[in-house]
């Protein structure tokens, strides 16, 4: 990265807007990959109790969350 | 709000939602909506024609990168940029690691910038004393609304241009 490009980055990681934008956007991506990775556990026979320990979270938070989406 | 827009608006909205679910992106955004009043036959779509634009110049706009498949708009991909994370590189690698995205279950919904577009474009109708929304009042609500979009910009659509065609258009019509 050229230093100009280095400077406006960092100048936009300080700016809150932006970085506050880039914490919503992390978020969405964890969703987006965790959503992928549980459709893929389940198509490989992993239980949700495996996925929910893999994720750190209850058996029935993962099944709230995710079976409905994945039961086509 | 859908009260006023006639049959080719209408239509033109429900191409952009059907679009948004076949490139699996969770939200509908303004570039969809542009594909949707190209590919509905009116008004709209043949200012833009005359302006050199085609479908796949609109469907790559709308496509954009993998990042849209996550549901993320430019604006939080640049934000991510500046923390040192390529949202587009990761989604890419997850998608062609894992499988391909999700299709999109829950009927795609409107973000901010569509739902300001479809508002203004009701603005457009009664500033130009029409009476029925055409596509053409949806193209020049997407012309009116901020940030602009970079493919218009560049083809160097401006508003009062495309305005002056829409009633040229609207003439020649009858």
């Amino acid at each position: 990265m050229s230093e100009v490009h280095e400077l406006t980055a960092a100048a936009g990681a300080a700016d809150p807007r932006t970085g506050l934008r880039a914490a919503a956007a992390l978020r969405k991506l964890a969703e987006h990959l965790e959503r992928l990775q549980v459709r893929n556990a389940r198509e490989r026979g992993w239980s949700w109790q495996a996925i929910a320990d893999e994720l750190g979270v209850s058996r029935q938070a993962v099944h709230q969350k995710h079976a409905r989406s994945l039961r086509d | 709000m859908f009260k006023r827009f006639g049959r080719d608006a209408g239509q033109s909205v429900a191409v952009a939602v059907s679009l948004a679910r076949e490139l699996r992106h969770p939200v509908v955004r303004p570039e969809h909506l542009l594909v949707g009043v190209f590919r509905v036959d009116g008004v709209a779509a043949k200012v833009l024609s005359g302006f050199g634009i085609q479908d796949s110049d609109l469907v790559g706009a709308a496509t954009g990168g993998p990042a849209r498949q996550a549901g993320l708009a430019d604006d939080e991909v640049a934000a991510l940029r500046t923390v040192g994370i390529d949202a587009d590189d990761m989604v890419r690698r997850a998608h062609e690691a894992i499988g391909p995205p999700p299709a999109v279950n829950r009927r795609p919904r409107f973000d901010g910038g569509t739902v300001r577009v479809l508002e203004l474009s009701l603005r457009e109708l009664s500033r130009l004393g029409h009476r029925r929304l055409g596509t053409e009042h949806i193209l020049l609500a997407v012309l009116a609304a901020q940030p602009r979009l970079a493919l218009l910009d560049e083809r160097g659509v401006s508003h009062a241009e495309a305005e002056r065609r829409v009633l040229v258009a609207r003439r020649r019509a009858g």
